[in-house]
């Protein structure tokens, strides 16, 4: 039990129809992240890195191929099941924070909770704690633009981990953030893997990569170069 | 969760409060107008009604059909012997005549100009007319040309401010009447009229005869056994009379016709109003759809990123179906708030009685919710059909 695995894809594609001509944006993917992992999928642009996040995310269906979350198998799954998975099982980073406005941090750290029905007294502990996680503990009740772009991209942080995922998805979380910035939210993923969190990082950029503890290639919808368990190039 | 999403409405409407209370215009009129127009309609139907019903309830009358009348100086008149064919028909309780006289009345220490009734001993029921104190006169002092009086209330404090006018005597053009009976005051519109309320008293119509020399019979007022239905008598009322003096030389009217007129007037002006109300509310469930279909692409990335948290589609249904029925709500509550407001000027500049009742409230509220379910389906819909990845890319 403690072996599976929390990632495992078996040859997985994933075809766009663009009217008569089809995109191959993944070619066979075979991944595989066990718990507790730190992985950085890095690629150039256009290689295949969103469309691996998405599948990886549940939030699209391959193409072809088998994809098993924790040991079950998601590829066949209804849309209101991988939206119960995301909620339950997966957190998301995304480069641009995709925060809520008008609403304090601790509201949305809390929005993931609402859909997972817990009440809201809990749900107020939770969030509160998981900002406490993400050193934001005094900027509760602040609203995303009275927040630094690095606190901004830690607010979102504290909602993917509000909910105890089994895996952390981050797609460019460094993007947006001056460079200082990002080396800070790169240390609270270092941190958080520390305590045992699994994290899949998407970056098109080898210096993030490096921090990951072990760093894949993609181009052109192909896993090339493999693992490299100390990082760096 | 609908809790949740109540409080996410009311957020998101709050973001764009200038913007949303503009596109509620349309619905806040149409509600207002509903509410305005059912309560002063029904409120001035309940008051027209009230003071009619209170001249008497299933009261028949018979006049000349002024319509046909060729000469205003000598219109058609009936004859004592009329009276008692209409008495004798089934279905007839009293019936009196009407004879009418404006003289100078005198107590012994003040005088007035009054409304003399001349009438018959039932003229009290007929007419609905209650007494304060003292008795209406009877059949014998009908016949007897007896010199009695019954005052209104008016006249009754006019003449007798500090005394009791029962047993004294009025004297009406220098002829002594012997008071036997004073009226209530009415209410509703003669209330209202305080001042000018009308100076009335009623004597035997013998009485009248004797003193005025007037014999024609001009109106006629017959108590019916059951005021329920009066269109049997009224036709046997007809057709005595139009054998006797050709086809509608007199008209018989009853309460009824006249309330049955009016109901169906205001039934109608309400439906019209309603209508327009109901198309006000259309204009303004359309504003609704259209502001909401601006708010879900304004809001595709939150979308987007409800769905990667975990939200299903018919979470982010529900979602934007509340919002859009929040909205509504308020502009109805608004409406109601407006139309209340309308009518309770209305009431306050005129003496008609406001009827805001909870029910037309409830009835207003219940549709402005309506128009938001309706109006926001579509929009919900496609918000709850979006692609999460691409939502999530949007800019
Ligand atoms: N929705 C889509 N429809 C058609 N083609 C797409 C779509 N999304 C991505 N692609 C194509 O798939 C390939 C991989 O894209 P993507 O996964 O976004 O790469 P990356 O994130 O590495 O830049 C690109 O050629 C892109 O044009
Ligand atoms: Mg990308």
């Amino acid at each position: 039990m403690a072996m599976a695995p929390i990632v495992r894809m078996e040859e997985i594609t994933r075809i766009y129809q663009m009217g008569p001509t089809q995109v191959e944006a993944l070619k066979g993917i075979d991944l595989s992240i066990d718990e507790g992992e730190y992985v950085a999928i890095m690629g150039p642009s256009g290689s295949g890195k969103s469309t691996l996040l998405s599948l990886v995310g549940c939030l699209d269906r391959p193409t072809s191929g088998r994809y098993f979350l924790a040991g079950q198998e998601v590829s066949t799954l209804s849309d209101d099941d991988l939206a119960r998975i995301r909620n339950r099982r997966l957190g998301f980073v995304f480069q641009s924070f995709h925060l809520l406005p008008r609403m304090s941090a601790l509201r949305n750290v809390e929005q993931p909770l609402i859909y997972a029905r817990v009440p809201p007294a809990e749900r107020k502990r939770r969030a509160t704690e998981a900002l406490e996680r993400v050193n934001l503990s005094h900027r509760l009740h602040h609203a995303p633009n009275e927040l630094s772009g690095g606190e901004r991209q830690r607010v979102a942080i504290a909602r993917a981990l509000v909910n105890e995922p089994a895996l952390l998805l981050a797609d460019e979380p460094t993007g947006n953030l001056d460079t200082a910035t990002g080396e800070e939210i790169l240390r609270l993923f270092d941190q958080l893997h520390q305590r045992g969190t699994t994290i899949l990082l998407i970056t098109h950029d080898p210096d993030v990569a490096q921090k990951a503890q072990r760093v894949l290639r993609i181009r052109d919808g192909i896993l090339v170069g493999s693992d490299d368990p100390e990082g760096g190039s | 969760m609908l809790w949740e999403n109540v409080v996410l409405a009311w957020g998101a409407l709050r973001a764009n409060l200038l913007r949303t209370l503009l596109t509620l215009l349309g619905m806040v009129v149409g509600v207002a107008a509903v509410i305005a127009v059912v309560a002063i309609g029904r409120g001035g139907q309940a008051y027209i009604i009230g003071e009619i019903s209170s001249l008497g309830s299933g009261m028949v009358w018979v006049e000349p059909n002024w319509s046909q009348v060729e000469d205003f100086e000598k219109p058609p008149s009936l004859k004592p012997e009329d009276l008692k064919a209409i008495a004798a028909l089934p279905g007839v309780q009293e019936v009196s005549p009407l004879f009418l006289s404006s003289l100078e009345a005198a107590s012994s220490e003040k005088s007035a100009r009054v409304q003399v009734n001349g009438v018959g001993s039932g003229y009290d029921q007929v007419r609905n007319l209650t007494l304060q104190e003292g008795r209406f006169f009877n059949s014998g002092e009908v016949e007897r040309q007896a010199p009695v009086v019954v005052l209104s209330q008016k006249v009754a404090q006019d003449l007798w401010p500090k005394e009791d006018p029962i047993g004294k005597t009025l004297w009406l053009q220098g002829k002594a009447y012997s008071v036997i009976g004073t009226l209530k005051g009415g209410s509703g519109l003669q209330a209202s009229l305080g001042d000018a309320s009308p100076k009335e008293v009623y004597i035997p119509y013998s009485s009248f005869q004797r003193q005025t020399g007037q014999q024609d019979i001009q109106a006629v007022f017959i108590l019916p056994t059951s005021p329920s239905d009066v269109s049997s008598l009224l036709q046997d009322i007809q057709s005595i009379l139009d054998a006797r003096y050709g086809k509608n030389t007199f008209s018989v009217q009853s309460l009824d016709d006249i309330l049955g007129a009016i109901r169906n007037v205001t039934n109608i002006m309400t439906l019209i109003v309603g209508a327009i109300a109901g198309i006000a509310l259309l204009v303004g469930g359309i504003g609704i759809m259209n502001i909401m279909l601006v708010s879900v692409t304004e809001r595709t990335r939150e979308i987007g990123l409800r769905k990667a948290i975990g939200a299903r589609r018919q979470d982010i249904l529900w979602q934007f179906l509340t919002e859009s029925v929040v909205v509504s709500s308020l502009g109805g509550i608004i409406g109601i708030l407006l139309g209340a407001g309308v009518v309770s000027l209305v009431s306050r500049l005129t003496a008609l009685p406001s009827l805001v009742t909870v029910g037309s409230v409830l009835l207003a509220f219940s549709f402005s919710a309506l128009v938001g379910i309706i109006f926001g389906v579509y929009p919900a819909f496609r918000a709850a059909q979006l692609d999460p990845i691409e939502a999530l890319r949007y800019e």
